[in-house]
């Protein structure tokens, strides 16, 4: 649906005149998303001169190359709102960071800085030049600051271990030694093999790669072990994390996560969803692992998580973890704002059967059940406009496993006719029907996107009611 | 080729996230012809996808990636190949985790070379057999313009927990067949050739198989524009294609060309006819009507169900003008859909003989030479039919009229309606007979109600009326499109960007 020029115009003039938003009683907060947030960030990567490394030509040239990258995906991280600036999540982390700083006085931590990563998943990064990015899908599973603090110490020990530029150095001198060149310069000339011939060569670099950064892996292990041990962190406890992250894949590939035909209960749609009587059977129903030729161990980075526990927490025998099919309530106020966060990207990315996963688990695991229930509705909301607009599929698909949750859920988000979808948003959108600016955005997508109405005027009144309110950017993607 | 860019691809994996796919998009494609993408079909329906493209030149032709997806777009299995410069993948189909993927070297064209080649799900190669060229002679226009024209037949079939089957029309002119059975491991168990009785021609088509035998429609007449001929249902044994029978489908008064055998949930193989009138044949044929069959697969044992004559079982809903023609104009029958609760949908559209503006001018430009008759495609129709098999409502849907110039103002009905039908003028495609049957949705291309060309989902529900679905594809710069059939319920969209590089596959709901 388009919105006439008028509307975006007025809206963007909103924008300006109102830079700042004010929460209401009651409302939930979303956080300050990095491109506004981060400016003097951006202006210093874009300023960012990539310094004189080699004196060979060539190899200089490469490591140009490499680091202008570096700088554009990190640009790009800022400037797309891949990163927020979440007071609460950072403030964990940063008091984390001060007491690591205060137990190893003897580093230089002053290049560090850290972020918050919109990513669901279980993961932290460092990128080399400080940076480093806690995942919101991290905050989920910590169930105490000893693990988060093991997974902080690993990426600050990355960074003064040097590790990227000790990467990116190992690679320069296998792509310009002279084997490699004339190999690439024989393949260039070929008229036939070029590209079997040019994966082969790859291959090869890639191996040395993995096995290098295996290597690296367990250096930043030990370091970021003794930056967590001096900091006071009990490692016992820190040590779970590394079988936890054994388990992040869990949330997608597991089953018996939540119920899904509960979430539909009293709502006067078709039944049949729930309990098929299919004829039919695709080839997601035979179980098939993907790449025959592929060894997939050769170019793993990680080493074994298990080998990784044993020698941090000093065990024989690997204990189990509860991770990750429930969110617990340790470190609840975290985990509940770190939900919440990745169900809006997910939303704001029209990744709509995880979006709505992740509401499911949010709603299983007894956290906030207003937001979660909203956010429920506008997700299917959109699928009803996407299903008219021919993005259904894209917006439903996953890839999920087979008897998965998550498959059982986009199974049925492909099956759902288009009258219960509405249906559905429907319902949703009655468990919270007060007259606060988060019911009204849920009202206001269900009356655009199901019951039609005058995108114009409905987002004036909108924007009448609730001025210089938190969802105008979200309004003013979807008008573009 | 930017080499240092796929370098640099390897060496900035820097941070470990994991992407959860949205549509699938494949890189670096070197060359994508989108007919080498086809729906992988088991006892006619979806169960995936494969995909195939060049990536590399090699001495002897070109380097080749298959894909194989499941229902849902996800990539589960792959590999390379070596094959001819230009290979086509036409067809596949699945049987009991194995792939048999059908291909034809365009450059081979005119000896009219087509091979198969088995496949276990991950891609790996188990055989490949080909179908001779020397097995085609010269016919009347020659075997590589028959072949280009698309009217030599080839047709597959999956044999539930054997192996596959394969038809090839063997000679242009003369007519006959050859029947080919391969096994799951991609090796040739038998092959049978199958000529008409006193050596006239035989068109020869494959409609369906059980675990028992193989079904072929056997059409015999005594030359290409005879109008003498007859109708056949013949049966092979899977084990050793010995025929068991052969079955005259001249019955009743009436002579029955089979459209379609379906399995129903109890067991039985139902075969779907057209009634055409027994002494009309090829030249002389009107389209009378339509059956119900029961047919057993062991014996060749035909029972009527029920014979739908349009003059006295349809004229409640349908005014007829003659015994063949509605007020509407003759009827193609597309599909006779057997619903959950009992009831029937006859799926058809209709088409007149008019007389064409162009194809009158021109003949008086030519001194009366050549056709001045066209067929004028209308509305398509689904035609109720209750579980007492009376015909309750005719709902119409509108489209607008297309019009194809005849080669011979003599056709008759029942000719035009072959002739429109191998051309594929009609605007019907496919049914779709989704997850349960309880709706089932025709696919049909067009223009309707006004809309410009474009493809349309109707879906039937048990019950009276249908909703419609339009698939509108953009025009763009530098992109072409594929829609095919995909699971039940979806459509399949495949778009290749020729600049970017790029093929983006996607399915769309129906419903």
């Amino acid at each position: 649906m388009r919105f006439t020029i008028f509307a975006i115009v007025v809206l963007l003039i909103a924008q300006l005149i109102f830079n700042k938003t004010y929460a209401q009683p009651g409302e939930v907060l979303f956080s300050n998303r990095s491109s506004s947030e981060y400016l003097t960030k951006i202006q210093t990567l874009e300023q960012y001169k990539v310094s004189k490394a080699y004196d060979e030509k060539s190899a200089q040239a490469w490591y140009d190359e490499i680091l202008t990258n570096r700088k554009d995906e990190l640009i790009e991280i800022f400037k797309d709102d891949h990163v927020l600036h979440d007071t609460l999540l950072l403030n964990l982390c940063n008091r984390i960071f001060d007491r690591i700083k205060k137990g190893n006085p003897n580093y230089n931590f002053d290049d560090i800085q850290i972020y918050i990563h919109r990513s669901p998943i279980l993961n932290a990064a460092n990128y080399g030049e400080g940076t480093v990015v806690m995942n919101l899908g991290l905050f989920l599973w910590m169930d105490n600051e000893d693990e988060i603090a093991l997974i902080l110490g690993h990426e600050i020990a990355h960074q003064l271990l040097a590790h990227f530029d000790s990467k990116v150095k190992q690679s320069i001198s296998t792509i310009t030694s002279d084997d490699f060149q004339k190999e690439l310069r024989s393949i260039k000339r070929s008229e036939y093999n070029k590209v079997t011939r040019f994966r082969e060569l790859m291959k090869g670099l890639s191996m040395e790669k993995g096995k290098h950064s295996r290597y690296k892996e367990t250096e930043a292990d030990s370091l970021g072990y003794v930056f967590t041990k001096n900091a006071g962190y009990d490692m016992q406890k820190a040590s779970l994390v590394l079988l936890k992250l054994d388990k992040a894949e869990d949330i997608f590939v597991k089953n018996n996560l939540y119920s899904l035909k509960s979430f539909f209960d009293g709502i006067d749609i078709q039944q049949n969803y729930f309990n098929p009587k299919r004829k039919y059977n695709g080839l997601s129903k035979v179980n098939v692992t993907m790449n025959v030729n592929a060894d997939l161990d050769s170019i793993k980075t990680h080493p074994d998580c298990k080998e990784r526990y044993k020698k941090i927490s000093n065990a024989n025998e690997v204990s189990e973890v509860d991770c990750c099919l429930k969110i617990t309530s340790n470190l609840k106020q975290y985990k509940e704002r770190a939900l919440i966060e990745i169900v809006r990207r997910l939303y704001e990315e029209d990744r709509l059967s995880l979006a709505i996963h992740y509401c499911f688990m949010g709603l299983n695991n007894q956290f906030n059940k207003e937001v979660f229930q909203r956010f429920i509705s506008l997700c299917f909301s959109k699928l009803y406009y996407n299903d008219e607009n021919l993005k259904r599929f894209n917006s439903v698909n996953t890839g999920a496993r087979n008897e998965s949750t998550l498959k059982e859920l986009q199974d049925y988000l492909f099956e759902v006719s288009k009258k219960d979808l509405g249906l559905i948003a429907q319902h949703y959108l009655n468990l919270n029907n007060q007259n606060s600016v988060d019911d009204a955005f849920v009202q206001l997508q269900y009356n655009i996107l199901i019951n039609k109405e005058n995108p114009t005027s409905a987002i004036e009144s909108f924007n009448y009611n609730f001025p210089n309110n938190k969802y105008q950017y979200l309004i003013t993607k979807q008008s573009k | 080729m930017k080499l240092k860019h796929l370098a640099l691809s390897f060496l900035l994996c820097i941070s470990a996230t994991i992407a959860v796919a949205q549509s699938k998009q494949f890189d670096n494609v070197l060359k994508m012809e989108l007919k080498n993408q086809t729906s992988i079909v088991n006892n006619n329906q979806i169960v995936g996808y494969a995909l195939f493209y060049k990536v590399d030149k090699v001495k002897k032709g070109s380097l080749y990636q298959l894909v194989i997806l499941d229902e849902n777009l996800k990539q589960i299995g792959s590999n390379e190949f070596e094959g001819g410069k230009e290979l086509v993948m036409y067809d596949a189909y699945y049987e009991s985790d194995r792939l048999m993927l059908c291909f034809y070297d365009p450059k081979k064209f005119e000896d009219y070379e087509r091979f198969v080649k088995v496949f276990d799900l991950k891609g790996r190669l188990k055989g490949t057999v080909g179908f001779e060229p020397e097995k085609v002679k010269k016919g009347l226009y020659g075997k590589g313009l028959a072949a280009q024209n698309e009217l030599i037949y080839n047709g597959y079939y999956n044999i539930e927990g054997k192996g596959f089957v394969g038809a090839y029309q063997s000679e242009a002119k003369t007519g006959g067949a050859y029947v080919q059975y391969i096994d799951l491991n991609g090796k040739l168990k038998w092959e049978q050739n199958i000529t008409a009785d006193k050596g006239d021609r035989t068109d020869l088509y494959i409609i369906s198989t059980t675990p028992n035998t193989i079904l072929l429609f056997q059409l015999d007449r005594t030359g290409p524009l005879k109008a003498d001929g007859k109708v056949y249902l013949v049966g092979l044994n899977v084990a050793n294609g010995k025929q068991i029978f052969k079955k005259s489908m001249e019955m009743n008064g009436f002579s029955y060309e089979p459209m379609m055998v379906k399995k129903t949930d109890d067991g039985k193989i139902r075969l779907i006819a057209s009634l055409i009138n027994q002494d009309g044949k090829i030249l002389k044929s009107n389209p009378l009507g339509f059956s119900l069959c029961e047919l057993n697969d062991l014996t060749g044992e035909i029972t009527v169900v029920k014979d739908f004559v349009y003059e006295t079982d349809l004229s409640n809903v349908l005014n007829m003008k003659t015994r063949s023609k509605t007020e509407d104009g003759f009827i193609k029958p597309h599909d006779l859909l057997l619903m959950n609760d009992g009831s029937m949908v006859l799926v058809g559209e209709f088409f007149r003989k008019t007389i064409s503006a162009l194809g009158t001018a021109l003949a008086i430009a030519s001194n009366g030479k050549g056709p001045t008759v066209q067929a004028t495609i209308d509305d398509m129709f689904l035609l109720r039919i209750d579980n007492q098999m009376k015909a309750t409502a005719l709902e119409k849907v509108e489209k607008d009229k297309v019009r194809e110039l005849l080669p011979n103002d003599m056709m008759s009905p029942g000719l035009i309606n072959r002739y429109l039908t191998m051309y594929r003028v009609f605007s019907y495609m496919y049914t779709d007979e989704g997850m349960d049957g309880s709706q089932q949705t025709i696919v049909a291309s067009g223009s309707f109600n006004d809309e410009k060309f474009g493809t349309v989902a109707i879906t039937v529900d048990e019950k009276q009326g249908f909703t419609q679905k339009r698939f509108t594809l953009p025009k763009e710069k530098n992109v072409s499109y594929r829609v095919m059939r995909a699971k039940p319920g979806f459509i399949f969209v495949g778009k290749y960007n020729s600049k970017q590089k790029t093929y983006t596959v996607n399915l769309e709901k129906m419903n």
